[in-house]
């Protein structure tokens, strides 16, 4: 006897598609099967096609790494802030959408959670952050990766004593917000060594600016979490900051790579040549944005190395790790730079605080590089290849051949 | 002088044999495919997945809309149908049939490939499911729980979001 058991996913799927979202919502909570259909990316994206039509959703969800689902759940519940955040490329980071946290981690759901590193920064190391915006941008880039991973799990490495590959994990207990996770083995161990106090979000605000698409740099100086106040009007009362003793960025007489990669074949650096010479500041597509250290090398085998280090990290690659190498020995052409710049090089733009003009036909020279990818937590992590181009001194693309993305570096110190 | 119109022979599952005017078979886009690759034949068409009794039903639809323009089968008429799920008068009388019978016509409409039929039954699938709780759809398919209280829980949390909108 025929039933709806009976029918093959694909006239499910037809059928779920005459459906509004809220009676997709409870044929998920049916069976096991229809809830697996009803999930599926196939339905959301339909969903989101049908009922979200003035949203670039395509990009949103490249730069956000969210799936459909999550992407309409989030974006849903904040419909506001996402328009806001759309409207306005100046910070699309951090602020737009509330995380989900894992059903183990029920306390600190849509809790804003924002980590403010105690160091005391050297005063050309602050005014070049501030000239360029960047000092806010911890915060926010934070929150972002707490959106895409979906659960909290910070990238910032934690590294007291020389432990490798530790991780920070937020578990979401009031009373023990944040362990340390060992990346290799899993183990988690209690963190010593950081406080966290609750800030009325008052203190955070400021008033919003009336043209979202056109903020100065003045402005943005003075208020400097502009950019979270509508994520944050929407909360009451406190957020909770997190102090971690671990200086930021890192002392000076401490080797800057603090995590060594094994890397067989690799040539490591020679000690007299490591030092950074430039701090550039760029965006990784969804992570948001990130700090880079520059440094120029002769490797082992007498290369000359370009290498960019990141000094602040995601939860692919954390901080401390060499993020590019870039070959100046093995100068390359780099037509897609040119010829694809509508592509990918625009939506990377998007993500850029800064107004950048990009040249249809870009200055300078490209030349053969590798990049470090990994998965969430640094697991698995692997080389993959990048063409670098160094339009001049101050500014640098990366075109991620295989990911098809393309980062953009500004010079800011 | 007009010609009477050309009969195919469809045999169905059960081995009945159906002479059906050529144009209403050829609703369907199986049908109308096969009849284009062989020609011409004495022998009847096979369809093997549909019994006389949905057959004869699926026959009704089609001879009722024999006159209708073909669906195109090009993907933009996709986007621009209405998305409604209104079902004309004569399709919903069509369709009042039990739930079984409901759901061998729209098996029988995906096989034989009659999209406007497809959609009537979906819709119709669709409008039952409209409105009701996870436990009403359940009782109304007659479809067993076969979620853990613990997920089920999960679920409920999961999709606590879409409830106040």
């Amino acid at each position: 006897m025929a039933s709806l058991r009976d029918l093959p996913t694909e006239l499910l799927l037809k059928i779920i598609d005459w459906l509004d979202l809220k009676d997709v919502v409870h044929l998920s909570g049916v069976n096991r099967l229809l809830y697996s259909v009803a999930i599926s990316n196939t339905v959301w994206y339909s969903i989101n096609q049908r009922t979200l039509p003035e949203v670039d959703i395509d990009s949103w969800m490249m730069k956000l790494g969210l799936s459909d689902r999550d992407l309409y759940t989030n974006v849903t519940r904040y419909a506001k802030s996402f328009t806001y955040v759309h409207a306005g490329n100046v910070y699309p980071q951090g602020h737009l959408l509330d995380w989900t946290i894992s059903a183990t981690e029920p306390i600190s759901q849509g809790k804003l959670v924002s980590i403010t590193n105690t160091f005391t920064p050297t005063p050309a190391y602050t005014s070049a952050l501030e000239q360029a915006r960047w000092i806010y941008v911890n915060d926010a880039n934070i929150l972002l990766n707490d959106v895409i991973s979906d659960y909290v799990e910070a990238g910032l490495r934690i590294t007291e004593e020389r432990v490798s590959d530790i991780a920070v994990k937020f578990t979401g207990s009031p009373s023990w917000p944040v362990i340390a996770v060992d990346v290799e083995s899993g183990a988690e161990k209690r963190m010593e060594g950081y406080r966290s106090e609750d800030v009325p979000i008052r203190h955070l605000l400021c008033p919003k600016h009336e043209d979202e698409d056109h903020v100065e740099e003045t402005y943005l100086q003075t208020h400097p979490f502009h950019h979270l106040t509508p994520f944050l009007a929407q909360r009451r009362g406190i957020v909770s900051v997190f102090h971690f003793n671990r200086p930021y960025p890192w002392p000076e007489d401490e080797p800057l790579e603090t995590v060594q990669l094994v890397q067989p074949g690799d040539g490591a650096p020679t000690d007299s040549d490591s030092d950074i010479v430039g701090y550039y500041a760029g965006t990784y597509g969804g992570h948001g944005i990130e700090v880079l250290g520059m440094r120029r090398f002769n490797s082992a085998d007498g290369r000359p190395l370009l290498e960019f280090v990141k000094v602040t990290g995601d939860d692919n690659v954390p901080r401390g790790l060499v993020s590019l190498r870039v070959f100046l020995d093995e100068e390359v052409r780099d037509t897609e730079l040119v010829s694809d710049q509508h592509e990918s090089r625009l939506s990377s733009d998007d993500n850029l605080p800064w107004p950048i003009d990009s040249p249809t036909r870009p200055a300078g020279v490209s030349f053969a590089g590798v990049g470090k990818i990994a998965h969430s937590s640094y697991t698995s992590p692997s080389w993959t290849n990048v063409v670098v181009h160094i339009e001049k001194e101050n500014l640098v693309y990366a075109r991620w051949t295989d990911l098809r993305n393309t980062l953009i570096m500004k010079r800011f110190l | 002088m007009a010609q009477p119109p050309t009969k195919v022979i469809l045999l169905t599952s059960d081995n009945e044999e159906f002479q059906v005017d050529k144009d209403i078979a050829e609703r369907s886009v199986l049908i109308k495919n096969m009849l284009e690759d062989i020609g011409e034949s004495e022998h009847p068409i096979p369809l093997p997945n549909v019994t006389s009794n949905v057959f004869k039903k699926v026959l009704e639809y089609c001879d009722h809309h024999r006159n209708d323009p073909l669906p195109s089968t090009d993907d933009n008429s996709d986007e621009q149908r209405k998305r409604t799920t209104d079902i004309n008068e004569w399709d919903q009388k069509f369709i009042q049939v039990d739930q079984e019978m409901l759901f061998e016509i729209i098996l029988a409409a995906n096989y034989l490939d009659i999209k406007p039929l497809l959609d009537v039954g979906c819709k119709t699938v669709a409008n039952m499911i409209k409105g009701k709780t996870p436990e009403e759809i359940r009782k109304l398919f007659n479809i067993q729980n076969d979620f853990t209280p613990e997920e089920e829980a999960q679920i409920r949390k999961e999709n606590e979001w879409a409830e106040d909108r």
